[in-house]
Formats: structure tokens, C-alpha cells, sequence
């Protein structure tokens, strides 16, 4: 049996402390600040507008693509209904799925991930095949297809979107993963018997989490895209009930006459795709890794 | 022994042919989960076509004569079979147009609204970011990183719909949002085609001019330009001899990824503007429940994405050049 | 999105599912032996009156000359000119200009003659008359006499044309069917059908067209003001100036050109390039924008299609009758008029015919009590039964009214929703047996209406209704041939239904179509169709 000096093994610094630090500076970058301006308010208008909304979204309060006015400070749309409130009312279901499916996909993913990077056997050609085949389904067109043949149900969507997300968590959870497998003081561990799992704990997620955050923030930007575009094309949550995406497609009509109708729904949108976006910016700024941003995969 | 280059080049064939399997399988596997979605449908394709008014008789003969009635593999292969001798049968809202004639001409139309669009992408792109690349840090640098940064973020429908109210409707009136007559090429009205192009631009110009720009810069700070710089070749001769060969490697991948990703992206963008082509017939077909069209659009559009793919990664591998100085 | 108007113009591309549904909606229906409608009135005799188009002053006087371009939504490939088969509103744009049909829907409303000069059964009325017109030529020259007609009848009866009217042809006898003179032929029936003139004068879809003798569906000929010049199917059609059309003096314009559009923006669009010069059927949405244009007008017909609730009186809670009562007293129509419709609209009071049935009662109107709503449905005892109101948007209205309609009677305790479902699935195999879903039906008699869509076979039988009084009172008015006999019962039938019965009207919605203010002549169409009912003849270029 080799001897190990353990002594000689210093063990890799886990990036705890300076994985705050980093957070911090992200908070000082320019980019970060714009980021949380941008995504706090949609937050909160998400989360508190119910609350102070002046009329329910489903009530008729003025006349069909109605100016603005004192009862509908924002004007009417397609159908009377009052713009603020809706708008208001309408951003709860889209950012709950868009975190759900961000969320999942990377749960997915990372268990995926670092299953295949730690086996680094048959099992994990399997599983990058798996996560290669995946990449190769084109995620809007297929997302289409299985809501015309199941439905707009929401669950649905979001396993969907999910799904075309964790390959690509996996991939770079596997990558990190295999970097870090492959280092002596794992290989010593395993020697000395400490469980795989603590090693996987121990080792490998303190150096994922800086990369995956950042991915994170990209893939929930993705995520926005495309569920806002489903429910815009009617495949969300479903009348009479409020929501941005669909709120745009019912008012795109009367633009001409009522503006706001689709401005707001996509004002609010484009401020939370754009302010996360640049939170992620951000954060890869005062890491250092805004450089490898530029070769991040598309979608 | 084989020397390097041919062992070199010998994995490469072995890795092209798996790869060229890999997208033959990839596309086998669309296949057939385009047709399993659609058979979960429960209600009867032979009902929806004769109408409410068929009597039990006509809908069985219709069933025998569609196939219903046979195992779905031996369904699916005759659905396959079909896909690829371009005869998928005819379209169950428009009753009397095969599918194939259906779709061609809005294929045709795609393709043009992506090649327009991948061509100024590429070159947009290229020059855009190499120019931000020789002057990194400029205001203008500065400025276009900065747009880049918003426009990369904004989903392709926000894009599109902000460009009809600038242009089209509420703030300035220049550009048509929709108007073409069914069946009517864009290329008779080509200002048709304007906001579609730009959207689909606007949304996939930050990712590759930063690709661009990124890798203009590696290149730039790597070892074998100092080296030339020292030996005292002229800057000129080292940018278009040495840098920008080697940085626009990671361009010409990064384009063809992209257009793979527009592939899918055309859905939303034609169906905003009414542009008649695969992705507004998609939207469409799905509302009127249109199976045999929907799973021909969904097929081409997946296929579409396959290849582009495909080529991409290709393209990677044939284009590298001895010192890359980037990881993928 | 939701288009007004027209309702084939509903969604894009048309679905010819809901075309053929169409086609059956506009007229041809499965008919019980002898039980067809009477529009109240018998015979039709006089001349063809044109003072009633005159209702909005076109301006100066006609000229003749130019190229009339229209847009029209559709483009469904139809490889055939068919007059009996014209299933969506672009098909039948085509064939008003080519073809006639015997008679027509006024503008106002009521039904009027159009090649023919005289439509009289007998006394028991299994014979029906029909006298052409005097002078009447094809368009290949030949003079319109009663071969004709006979022929245009055996063409619409034989199967392989396709003729959606065919089922209510098929108790003409047409061994016993003879000419009694050059222009007059003398129908036999096999039964005694006291409003077989609904047949052979309303269904504006399927009209039945008079063809000559010999004619040939890819050589198209026909009595109207236009000879075909040019067809591509889904693109476009042409059509020129019949030089002896019997209406001397018009038409007035040289040609026609019909454009097919698959969008209503992009149709808009097309009006304000000047691409068009008349559009049909514009969404309440777009209506702004053509107001501001001062080189466009808008042409705004107040129709007698409707917007319907119906609920399935198998299904609870509609088998009870109070529950029915409770859903109407608590509909708010007005509202749905000025919300759904933009105020494009009149709201319904639960009777159909407005304006093309005599019978119709002119005062009537079923004000809102929510009170009473209430306190009927919890008398039924069904009150908690849960309510889905399942829409798609077909037509414009429909989708806006039910995203309304939950809420409304909410107030009078109903736990309803909204099941919005895509048009394929509408019209699926659920079709008639949604539990309560919101449809549109076009411009028809009373009668006709019934027989469409109240009996066991009838082709739109969504409600499935049973009433022992009103469907005696329906045989009564069968067997009656006087006019004036026949509208009291018909007016009785209407209260009736209006109180017990399974659909709910809630609007006759107001039609806008838009055209270039270089054209003169259109008037408002009582009919649902747009553009005067596309009948160009009587319009020119100032």
C-alpha cells in the first residue's frame, strides 16, 4: 500500500470567505447596482402590487382601449379592464415560473452533473449523451409542440423550460466537477475512505458556486425569454386572469390608440430580463470571469 | 508510427463520423417525439377531417385509409417515410393543399428571413467587435458594450414589439408592422422584411460581437503576437495575417450556433409580424389544431436547429488551427 | 386576438372545419321532413326594389370605370369555382360577383327577390312556383329561362357537387318538376312545405345560383354583374364587367379584383397604403386608426348575426328551468355590448331574427335583475354546480364577452369560469356537448333559425332543448301558409324560447368595414356581410 504523506496535502482553500468578499464587490461594480434598481422594483411590483392595486384585474373600469384617465391611470384595454392593475396583478405567475423552471433545471442539472463527473465511467458517457441529445431539441419549437398536445398547463412549461436548462448546468458542473476529482486531496480522501458524498460537499460545491451562480442569473434571463414568450403566445396562464406576456398579444391592437396597454407589461418584463442580466454581469465582473462570458453558450 | 498530424487527423475523422451519427440520431429521436406527441392527442384525426356531419361508415374508411387502424410503428414509418419523400399529406384546415405545397413556400420564406439575417449578422458582428477590440476602452467601446448588455438580456417579442411602436406605430410611422397579402413573397415589399430582420438581429448581435471582441482580445495579448511584435513585423501585416484569422475562429462556430438558436427564435419574431413563414405557420396551425401541419413545421424547425448545429460544431474542429489560445 | 365583424373572418387561416359549419350556419341545414321554417311571409311576388340600398345617399352621380381592389381575409385554397359550395366570406365575395341566386337578405333585412320575379306555392304547398325575370342573360349570352333553373336544382341535388343546400332539396320531385312556360317552372314537391321559400331565397352562403344548362365548374358563368377573368386559388381572383347584366346601366366599375389576406392588421395596412380600396370586416381595435385617415371611410352596419350564450339543457344545472331563467336575468348586456364589442353592438334580449323576421318584437327588452336571478337559481336547488363557460375566439365578441360573463353571474350566486380552449377543440368532438360554451349564428328567419339549431337533427343543436308547447306550436306554423297567421304563432314561439329555452342572446353585433373615399355606394347590410354584402354592382369611383 503507497504511503500518503498527508502532510505534504495542503487542502484546497474553499472559496467561502472569498466568495463573499467577491459578492460584496459585485455590489460596489456599476453593473450590479443597475441590475438590482432594475429587478427589486419588478420584484416588489410582483410580490406587493395585489395589495395596491386599485381595481381587481378582471373588472371592466372604462371603456375598451380608454386613455387614461382618473379611473385607469394607466388606460383601458381590449377589453375596459384597468392597465395598471392588471399589470400590477399580471407578473406573479410569470416570475414564479421563470424561477421554478431556472431553479429545477439547475437542481437537474447539477445532480446530473456531478453524477457523471465523479463516475467518469460508462456512466458518464451515458449521461453526457443524454445531456447532448437534449441540446439538440430546439427549446421554443418543442416547448410548442407539447403544449398544442397536452395544453397550456403550467406545470408543463416549466418542466419544459427545466429541461433545456440542465444540460448545460450539467455540463458545467461536470466540468468543475472533473477538475476538482481529479486534484490529490480528493484522491487522497478516497484512499482514506472519507465517503463520496462528504467529498462532493466538501470539495466540489464550494468551487461550483461561484460559476453556477453566475450561470444562475443567465439562465433565469433565458428562462424570462421564453416563458414570457409562451404566454404571449397564449400559452401561459389563461384568461381572464392577468399576465405580461398575454397582456401584450391582447392589446397589441389598439397600440395606435392605447400605448400603455403593451408598454407596461413590457416595461416591466424588460426590466427584470435586463436587471437580472446585469446582476450576473456583475458578479462575473468582480469575480474576474467577464471575459469568459463572451463564450457562454447561447441559449 | 503515424506521424502527429495524421494521427491528428484521424481522430478527427473518427470524431466527425460520430458526430455526423450523433445528429442522424438526434434528428431519428425528433422524429419520432414529434409523432408520439401528436398521437397523445385522444381525439380522431379521421373525425376532425370529415367534420361533425360523418356518418360511422366514412370515418372508418378514412381511418383505414390514413392508416389509423395499424400498429403505430408500422404508423410512424409510413409518417417517416412520407416526411422524407416530402409527402405528409394534406392539411386538415385547408383540405384541399397538401401540406408539402403548404409549407414550401414558407420555408422559402424563412430561409431568406435567416439567411438576411445571418449575413448581416455575421459581418455586423465581425467588424464591430474587432473594431472594439483594437479600441478597447474607448468611449464608443464603452458604449456599445453597455447597449450590448441591454439588447442581451431582452427577449425577442419585448424587442420586437418596442420596434413596431418606434416605427411603426405610436412614435414614428416609417415601416409597415404587417401587410402582406397570403402567399405573397416578402421580396415583393421588401420594407416588410425591415423590423423582422432587425429584431432577430438586435436580440443575437451582443452574444457574437462580444465573442468576437473577446477573442480579438486573447488573440491579441497572446504569446506568438508579441512574438511577431518583437521580431518587428508590422502591426497591420500581424492583424490581418495572425490575429484575425485566429480570433475569428470562435466567430464563424459562434455564428452558426447562433443561427441554429434563430432557428427556433423565428417562431416569435414571424409570428409578431405576421411574416409568412415556418414559425408564424407553427403558431397558427397550433390554433386551429392542425396536426399534420404542426408536426411539419415542428419537424423542419428541429431539423433545422440539428444541422445548424451540426455544422457548427464541425466548423469548430476544422477551423482550429494549430495554437488556439482559448478553451471550449 | 379578436376580429369584429364578420365572423368567417374570425381567425386565419379559416378553418374550413368551421367554414363548413359556416356554410351549414348560413343556410343548408338537415331538414325533418316538412318542418322548415316560415319566415312569415308566402309568396313573393313584385319587383325587385332598389330604393332600399339607397340608405346612406352615395354621393353624385355614377360613373362608370376603374379598378375596384378589395382585401378580404382568408385564404383557404378552394381549387374550384363552386356557386354551391362557398364556405368562407371570401369565397362568397367571389361568387356575389359572378352568381345570383333567386333571392337575397335586403340591407334592411327582409328578404327580396333578385332574378326572380315571383316565388308562390300553392294552397297546400307542394307546389312552388318560380318565374324568372324577363330579359335575363348569361354571361355566355344565353337567355335564363326555366331548363335553367330546373338544371340548377339537379346540379345542387346531385352528390358529387357537394351543394350544402342539397339537404333541403331533397323532397323536390324532380320527375314531376316541369316548365309551364319560358320562364317559369313549377316545383313538385314530395311533401307539403309551407316556407320552402327560406329555401330556395335565403341561405346567402349557399344560395342556390342559377347556372345555365351545361355548366362547367372551371369555365364559371352565371347571371351576375361580373364574368370571371382570373382565378388563382388563395392568392386571388378577377373579375370583369358583364356588358349585358339585367340591371342596365351597371355595374359601374370595369373591374374587380378581390385580394386574399391572411391577417386583418395586415388588410388594414394594405387600405391605408392604398394597396386596397375596401376591406371587410376591421377589428374594434384598428377602427381608431382608420378614423384618423381622411382619405378612408368606415362602413358600419348595425346586423342581425348574433352573439349567444347556449347551455346544454342535459347538463346540470341547466335541466332545471330556473337556472336557465337565473343565467339570462343575470347576463349584463350592456355591458357586454360596450366591452365585448366596444360598443359596436345592440345587446339581444334572448330572440333572434331582429330585422329579418317580422315577427321579431320590436319593444321587447329582458332588463338585468340580479334579485330575481338569485333567488330563482337557489329555488332550483343547483346552485353549487360548478359552471364552465367554454370559449374560443371564433368570432369577435366571443372571447372578451366570456372573460365577462363569469364574474356577471357570480352575482346571482353561479360558481362559473372560463375554460378558453383554441378553436380546434371547440369545434371538436365536443361540439355540442360543452356544458356551456358562447357562439355566433348569422342573419336568418326565426323559423330557419329553429331548424338549425332546436331540432333532434339539426346540425347546430348545442342546447338540446325539449319543450312540449313550443314545438306544437313549431307544427302549427308548418302547416299554416298564412302570412300573417303564421307570425302571430312564430311570435309566440320567440317569447317562448326567450323564457325557457337554452340560448341566451346577448348581442347583434355592429359590423365596419372601411374603403377608399374614392368609392361611392356602399350601403349598410343588415345581413352580417360585409361590404354591402359584396355587391359591387352598385358601387363607383367619384
Amino acid at each position: 500500500m503507497a504511503t500518503v504523506d498527508v502532510t505534504r496535502l495542503a487542502k484546497p482553500p474553499t472559496l467561502a470567505p472569498q466568495r463573499l468578499a467577491s459578492l460584496r464587490a459585485a455590489l460596489r461594480t456599476g453593473r450590479t447596482r443597475i441590475g438590482l434598481a432594475l429587478t427589486v422594483p419588478v420584484l416588489l411590483i410582483v410580490i406587493l402590487g395585489p395589495l395596491v392595486a386599485p381595481h381587481t384585474p378582471i373588472e371592466p373600469v372604462v371603456a375598451p382601449y380608454a386613455s387614461p384617465s382618473g379611473d385607469a391611470l394607466l388606460g383601458g384595454d381590449a377589453i375596459g379592464r384597468d392597465v395598471l392593475s392588471r399589470a400590477l396583478w399580471g407578473g406573479w405567475s410569470v416570475v414564479w415560473m421563470c424561477f421554478a423552471a431556472t431553479a429545477l433545471g439547475f437542481v437537474v442539472g447539477i445532480a446530473v452533473g456531478l453524477i457523471a463527473g465523479y463516475a467518469r465511467n460508462w456512466v458518464d458517457d451515458v449521461l453526457t449523451g443524454a445531456m447532448d441529445v437534449l441540446l439538440a431539441f430546439p427549446a421554443i419549437v418543442m416547448a410548442l409542440l407539447f403544449v398544442s398536445m397536452l395544453g397550456p398547463k403550467l406545470w408543463l412549461i416549466t418542466v419544459i423550460v427545466a429541461v433545456t436548462h440542465a444540460p448545460r448546468v450539467a455540463r458545467l458542473t461536470r466540468g468543475v466537477t472533473l477538475e476538482v476529482v481529479h486534484s490529490e486531496f480528493v484522491e487522497a480522501a478516497e484512499v482514506i475512505g472519507v465517503a463520496r458524498w462528504r467529498i462532493l460537499l466538501g470539495q466540489i460545491l464550494p468551487n461550483l458556486s461561484t460559476p453556477l451562480l453566475i450561470e444562475f442569473t443567465m439562465r433565469l434571463t433565458w428562462s424570462i425569454a421564453i416563458i414570457a414568450a409562451m404566454s404571449f403566445l397564449g400559452y401561459g396562464i389563461q384568461p381572464p386572469d392577468a399576465n405580461w406576456g398575454l397582456m401584450i398579444n391582447e392589446n397589441r391592437q389598439g397600440l395606435v390608440v392605447q400605448p400603455w396597454g403593451v408598454l407596461a407589461p413590457i416595461a416591466l418584463i424588460a426590466a427584470f430580463a435586463v436587471g437580472v442580466n446585469l446582476i450576473g454581469e456583475g458578479i462575473a465582473r468582480a469575480m474576474g470571469q467577464d471575459d469568459t462570458l463572451a463564450y457562454r453558450e447561447l441559449s | 508510427m503515424l506521424a502527429a498530424g495524421r494521427r491528428r487527423a484521424l481522430r478527427r475523422h473518427g470524431w466527425l463520423v460520430r458526430r455526423l451519427a450523433l445528429g442522424a440520431v438526434t434528428l431519428f429521436l425528433v422524429s419520432v417525439v414529434v409523432f408520439a406527441a401528436t398521437q397523445a392527442l385522444p381525439s380522431d384525426p379521421a373525425q376532425s377531417i370529415l367534420g361533425r356531419g360523418a356518418q360511422p361508415e366514412q370515418l372508418e374508411a378514412l381511418r383505414q385509409q390514413l392508416g389509423l387502424d395499424r400498429p403505430l410503428v408500422t404508423q410512424y414509418l409510413d409518417w417517416l417515410g412520407g416526411a422524407l419523400t416530402l409527402d405528409m399529406g394534406n392539411s386538415l384546415s385547408a383540405s384541399n393543399t397538401s401540406v408539402a405545397d403548404l409549407i414550401g413556400p414558407r420555408l422559402e420564406n424563412s430561409a431568406l428571413l435567416l439567411g438576411i439575417t445571418g449575413l448581416l449578422l455575421v459581418t455586423v458582428s465581425v467588424v464591430v467587435g474587432v473594431l472594439c477590440a483594437l479600441y478597447r476602452d474607448s468611449p464608443a467601446d464603452h458604449a456599445t458594450q453597455g447597449a450590448a448588455l441591454v439588447a442581451n438580456a431582452l427577449p425577442e417579442f419585448v424587442v420586437g414589439t418596442l420596434l413596431v411602436i418606434m416605427f411603426s406605430t405610436v412614435v414614428l410611422q416609417w415601416l409597415p408592422a404587417v401587410s402582406l397579402a397570403s402567399d405573397q413573397s416578402p421580396l415583393s415589399d421588401p420594407k416588410t422584411m425591415v423590423l423582422p430582420v432587425a429584431t432577430l438581429l438586435i436580440v443575437t448581435l451582443p452574444y457574437l460581437m462580444r465573442l468576437v471582441r473577446g477573442s480579438m482580445l486573447d488573440v491579441l495579448r497572446a504569446h506568438y503576437v508579441e512574438m511577431a511584435r518583437l521580431k518587428g513585423v508590422e502591426e497591420r501585416r500581424i492583424l490581418w495575417r495572425h490575429v484575425l484569422p485566429n480570433a475569428l475562429v470562435p466567430a464563424i462556430q459562434g455564428s452558426a450556433a447562433t443561427l441554429a438558436y434563430l432557428a427556433g427564435g423565428i417562431v416569435v419574431v414571424e409570428t409578431l409580424f405576421n411574416y409568412p413563414g415556418l414559425g408564424s405557420q407553427l403558431t397558427t396551425s397550433m390554433g386551429v389544431r392542425d396536426l399534420p401541419v404542426i408536426q411539419a413545421c415542428v419537424l423542419l424547425l428541429a431539423a433545422l436547429y440539428v444541422v445548424l448545429n451540426l455544422i457548427a460544431d464541425i466548423l469548430t474542429v476544422v477551423v482550429t488551427p494549430r495554437l488556439r489560445t482559448r478553451m471550449r | 386576438m379578436s376580429f369584429s365583424g364578420d365572423p368567417d373572418d374570425a381567425k386565419s387561416p379559416l378553418d374550413s372545419r368551421i367554414t363548413r359549419r359556416t356554410a351549414v350556419r348560413g343556410g343548408s341545414a338537415a331538414l325533418a321532413v316538412g318542418m322548415v321554417a316560415a319566415t312569415g311571409v308566402g309568396c313573393f311576388g313584385g319587383d325587385d326594389d332598389d330604393s332600399a340600398q339607397e340608405a346612406s345617399a352615395p354621393s353624385g352621380e355614377p360613373k362608370r370605370g376603374g379598378e375596384l381592389v378589395l382585401g378580404i381575409t382568408g385564404g383557404t385554397d378552394e381549387d374550384v369555382f363552386n356557386p354551391f359550395y362557398a364556405p368562407v366570406a371570401i369565397a362568397h365575395a367571389r361568387m356575389q360577383q359572378v352568381f345570383e341566386g333567386f333571392g337575397t337578405l335586403s340591407p334592411k333585412g327582409p328578404i327580396e327577390l333578385v332574378v326572380a320575379e315571383e316565388v308562390e306555392p300553392n294552397q297546400a304547398g307542394d307546389e312552388w312556383t318560380v318565374r324568372l325575370k324577363d330579359g335575363l342573360e348569361f354571361h355566355n349570352g344565353k337567355t335564363a329561362g326555366a331548363e335553367d333553373v330546373k338544371h340548377t336544382l339537379e346540379f345542387a341535388l346531385d352528390p358529387d357537387n357537394g351543394a350544402q343546400i342539397r339537404s333541403q332539396l331533397l323532397d323536390v320531385d324532380m320527375g314531376a318538376t316541369k316548365a309551364l312556360d319560358k320562364r317559369t317552372l313549377r316545383i313538385k314537391l314530395k311533401k307539403p312545405n309551407a316556407v320552402f321559400s327560406n329555401t330556395l331565397l335565403t341561405d346567402n352562403y349557399n344560395n342556390i345560383h342559377l347556372i345555365p344548362v351545361g355548366f362547367d365548374p372551371a369555365k364559371p358563368v352565371g347571371t351576375g354583374p361580373f364574368k370571371l377573368t382570373s382565378f388563382t386559388a388563395g392568392r386571388e381572383a378577377t373579375f370583369e364587367r358583364f356588358e349585358n347584366y339585367w340591371e342596365t346601366g351597371k355595374p359601374y366599375v370595369d373591374t374587380v379584383k378581390v385580394l386574399d389576406f391572411a391577417d386583418p392588421a395586415a388588410k388594414v395596412n394594405a387600405l391605408i397604403a392604398g394597396q386596397v380600396l375596401a376591406i371587410d370586416a376591421i377589428p374594434e381595435g384598428q377602427v381608431a386608426v382608420l378614423e384618423r385617415e381622411d382619405s378612408l371611410k368606415l362602413l358600419k352596419s348595425q346586423t342581425s348575426g348574433l352573439r349567444a350564450l347556449h347551455m346544454d339543457c342535459t347538463q346540470k344545472p341547466w335541466t332545471d328551468v330556473r337556472a336557465r331563467q337565473a343565467l339570462k336575468l343575470a347576463l349584463d348586456r350592456d355591458q357586454l355590448v360596450a366591452q365585448a364589442l366596444a360598443g359596436y353592438g345592440e345587446p339581444g334580449y334572448d330572440i333572434p331574427g331582429i330585422r329579418v323576421d317580422p315577427a321579431y318584437p320590436s319593444d321587447y327588452t329582458k332588463p338585468r335583475d340580479v334579485e330575481q336571478a338569485t333567488s330563482l337559481l337557489k329555488a332550483s336547488g343547483l346552485g353549487d354546480t360548478p359552471v364552465v363557460l367554454t370559449q374560443s375566439d371564433t368570432a369577435s365578441g366571443l372571447l372578451a364577452a366570456a372573460q365577462l360573463i363569469p364574474a356577471q353571474v357570480a352575482e346571482a350566486g353561479f360558481k362559473a369560469k372560463l375554460n378558453k380552449v383554441d378553436q380546434g377543440t371547440m369545434y371538436g368532438d365536443n361540439y355540442k356537448k360543452w356544458q356551456l360554451m358562447g357562439d355566433w349564428w348569422g342573419a336568418k328567419p326565426y323559423l330557419l333559425q329553429v331548424q338549425q339549431g332546436l331540432l333532434p337533427d339539426s346540425p347546430y343543436n348545442l342546447t338540446h332543448w325539449e319543450d312540449d308547447e313550443f314545438f306544437g306550436l313549431l307544427d302549427d306554423a308548418l302547416r299554416t301558409t298564412d302570412p300573417d297567421k303564421q307570425n302571430e304563432i312564430v311570435g309566440e314561439m320567440m317569447l317562448i324560447e326567450s323564457e325557457r329555452g337554452g340560448m341566451a342572446v346577448w348581442a347583434f353585433p355592429e359590423l365596419i368595414d372601411g374603403y377608399s373615399a374614392k368609392l361611392s355606394g356602399f350601403v349598410p347590410h343588415a345581413g352580417g356581410f360585409s361590404l354591402s354584402n359584396y355587391s359591387l354592382k352598385n358601387v363607383w369611383f367619384v
